[in-house]
């Protein structure tokens, strides 16, 4: 079984450290996006990488559309990857839509966790009354469509690929590659899941330390979102950072590392 | 294409991203610039450009060549509107021609799916069907035939002793222990035919505030013990159980807590909590999946903890052979929330307290399942 989820999920260890720092990447990409801040970790703990089911190397026979139709479906993922550790004291380590899915498992099963860190987080991207996501609806709609306009080409692909299109597995290879993920529409499920999510009654149930690191213009988590996170969360740690963007891992991996760093040597746990 | 954009020269220097669509800008920030920067080079990429009047579709390539102090990115692209419009249209055709397939491909799935569960429904109810009339039998054994003889022992027993004035000290105090035996045995039966009523008891959903519910289970404990402190949240979300048994539950619980509580420490402290949470209600049939509400309430204390394995507590039958009330207690708080569609788990650290996790479905079963 637990062998069975660390294949399913292409859970890859790393490192010599015996406390274990889990990697989440966020929506559109898979584990190679953390690979320029994992090797400061490698030294003092075990780095786990994986990719979510649907994602990177995952095994795509085991997406099910049902399970993965929330976001509760991804973070069975990481408890599942946890109990088939039987890992304890966790450090999550969560990317944009992972930090919510961070979240749900902390809050399902705390005693595995010791803390969270969350890069990028939104708890909901759709403005609403009195909250400012970001994005209205026709704005996520515009994504959705300039999504499918660059899997054109493999929409041709489409039918056969859900029928196990095994004659052209090189072509299918490459676009795996050329688009960082696996299956077009796997992608766009997961793009509805992550962009029409809303977990902000789940904040507050989050019981162990946390850091928010807010990069600076990020288009897609806005500062008011990361501190309306900071104020949910009672006690945690927000770090505006100098990086642009949404994915400071990969832009400024130096100042992500520090910050992760600094905030793991103040946390008593 | 300056015109196009609608921007003059003051473009220069700005971030492309500035000029894109919402959701191409999304996609530049979680597709295109994690592949720029892991491959150095993309092609054919499809991004939207904010227009004068109509947003401009653009087929974009990118290379990526490192200098000695700089690095240089080239982008070159094209505008597609025409095939675009083209490639739409055969995109709402294809959409559409897949969702048919999909749906017909799933239709079928489901199909054969309910079919096998029909199947294995019939097999399971037919098992279920003879274990409850084997169990229906036992319990009538136990709760009714099993009195009787006990009833008449104790009643002899005292027979015994009022009317035979003359027996030895020593042999009227073995008839005292049977006597004492018998009726703690009729107790131990009368809690059994408890359990086998909440067997077949219909449970009567209304909406529970939980705070209402401890305090009342607290006023039933009746204990005026000022150094047990019971803490629990005034305002918690309304969810749907059975009154009676839920206050039963907690009552069992906090005797529980009190009969296990530590003599070293000062107070007893009780702890309750509950938060809001989402759940797979298909909690048994693996591949099915179904996230509803659920309400997570925890319950700790500072006892002694149990002395046994945790997961052994809510057994009826421990193996300390003492059949005390306590385990029937616990075994018949598991029931009770069982019968709710839901879950409780037990831990505990020796010396550090219990620690209870209780999950119940937020609505009334035929709600949800």
């Amino acid at each position: 079984m637990s062998q069975d989820i660390l294949k399913r999920n292409n859970v890859i260890l790393k490192g010599q450290g015996h406390q274990i720092m889990l990697f989440a990447h966020g929506f559109g990409c898979d584990q190679n996006m953390w690979r320029f801040v994992t090797p400061a970790f490698e030294e003092e703990y075990k780095v786990v990488l994986f990719d979510y089911v649907g994602c990177g190397k995952s095994d795509t026979v085991a997406y099910h559309a049902d399970r993965y139709a929330s976001l509760h479906g991804y973070a069975q993922d990481v408890l599942e990857i946890c109990a088939a550790l039987e890992a304890e004291e966790i450090i999550f380590v969560g990317h944009s839509v992972s930090a919510m899915i961070g979240l749900l498992a902390a809050v399902e099963n705390p005693d595995i966790f010791s803390c969270m860190i969350f890069i990028g987080p939104s708890a909901r991207y759709l403005n609403d009354v009195d909250y400012m996501g970001g994005f209205s609806r026709e704005d996520l709609e515009g994504l959705l469509e300039v999504m499918e306009n660059n899997f054109i080409g493999w929409a041709n692909f489409l039918a056969p690929v859900v029928m196990k299109n095994e004659e052209r597995a090189e072509l299918t290879q490459e676009l795996k590659e050329s688009f960082c993920s696996t299956d077009p529409v796997i992608t766009r499920r997961f793009a509805e899941v992550t962009f029409f999510s809303d977990n902000r009654e789940d904040l507050s149930n989050l019981t162990m330390p946390c850091l928010i690191l807010q990069c600076s213009d990020d288009a897609i988590a806005p500062e008011e979102v990361g501190l309306y996170i900071h104020h949910k969360i009672k006690g945690s740690t927000f770090e505006k950072m100098n990086a642009t963007g949404h994915c400071p891992h990969m832009s400024d991996p130096e100042e992500t590392v520090k910050l992760i760093q600094k905030f793991l040597n103040q946390t008593t746990y | 294409m300056r015109l196009k954009l609608g921007v003059d020269n003051a473009v220069i220097g700005s971030r492309i991203e500035d000029l894109l669509t919402v959701g191409s800008r999304i996609f530049f920030q979680t597709h295109f610039y994690p592949l720029i920067k892991m491959k150095k080079s993309v092609r054919e990429i499809f991004l939207s450009f904010k227009g004068q009047g109509d947003s401009i579709p653009v087929l974009l390539n990118v290379e990526v060549t490192q200098g000695e102090d700089d690095t240089e990115i080239h982008c070159g692209g094209m505008i597609i509107s025409n095939r675009n419009r083209f490639e739409k249209e055969l995109m709402e055709a294809k959409r559409a021609a897949e969702e048919t397939l999909a749906e017909n491909a799933e239709l079928i799935e489901v199909k054969n799916a309910l079919l096998e569960h029909q199947k294995d429904l019939e097999i399971q109810f037919r098992k279920l069907k003879s274990i409850k009339e084997q169990q229906q039998e036992i319990f009538k054994i136990i709760a009714h035939h099993l009195q009787e003889p006990l009833r008449k022992t104790v009643f002899t027993g005292n027979f015994l002793l009022a009317e035979c004035g003359k027996i030895e000290n020593g042999v009227a105090e073995k008839i005292g222990k049977i006597i004492n035996y018998s009726s703690e045995m009729r107790e131990m039966l009368l809690t059994l035919q408890r359990y086998e009523q909440l067997e077949n008891k219909n449970l009567s959903y209304v909406p529970i505030q939980l705070d209402v519910v401890v305090q009342q289970a607290i006023r039933e404990v009746n204990t005026n013990d000022k150094s047990i402190v019971i803490s629990y949240p005034s305002r918690c979300p309304i969810f749907y159980a059975d009154q009676r048994l839920l206050t039963h539950f907690f009552v069992e619980l906090i005797c529980n807590s009190i009969s296990n509580r530590d003599v070293q420490k000062e107070n007893l402290y009780i702890e309750i909590s509950m938060i809001e949470t989402k759940k797979n209600i298909f909690m048994e049939s693996s591949n099915k999946y179904q996230y509803e509400k659920f309400v997570k309430i925890t319950y700790t204390d500072n006892g002694e903890g149990f002395l046994k394995d945790s997961s052994l507590v809510f057994q009826i039958l421990q193996k300390s052979a003492q059949f005390n009330k306590i385990s029937i207690g616990m075994a018949f708080c598991k029931r009770i929330i069982e019968k709710h569609l839901g879950t409780i788990v037990a831990k505990s650290v020796k010396g550090k307290g219990v620690g209870y996790t209780i999950l119940l479905p937020h609505n009334k079963p035929q709600d949800v399942l």
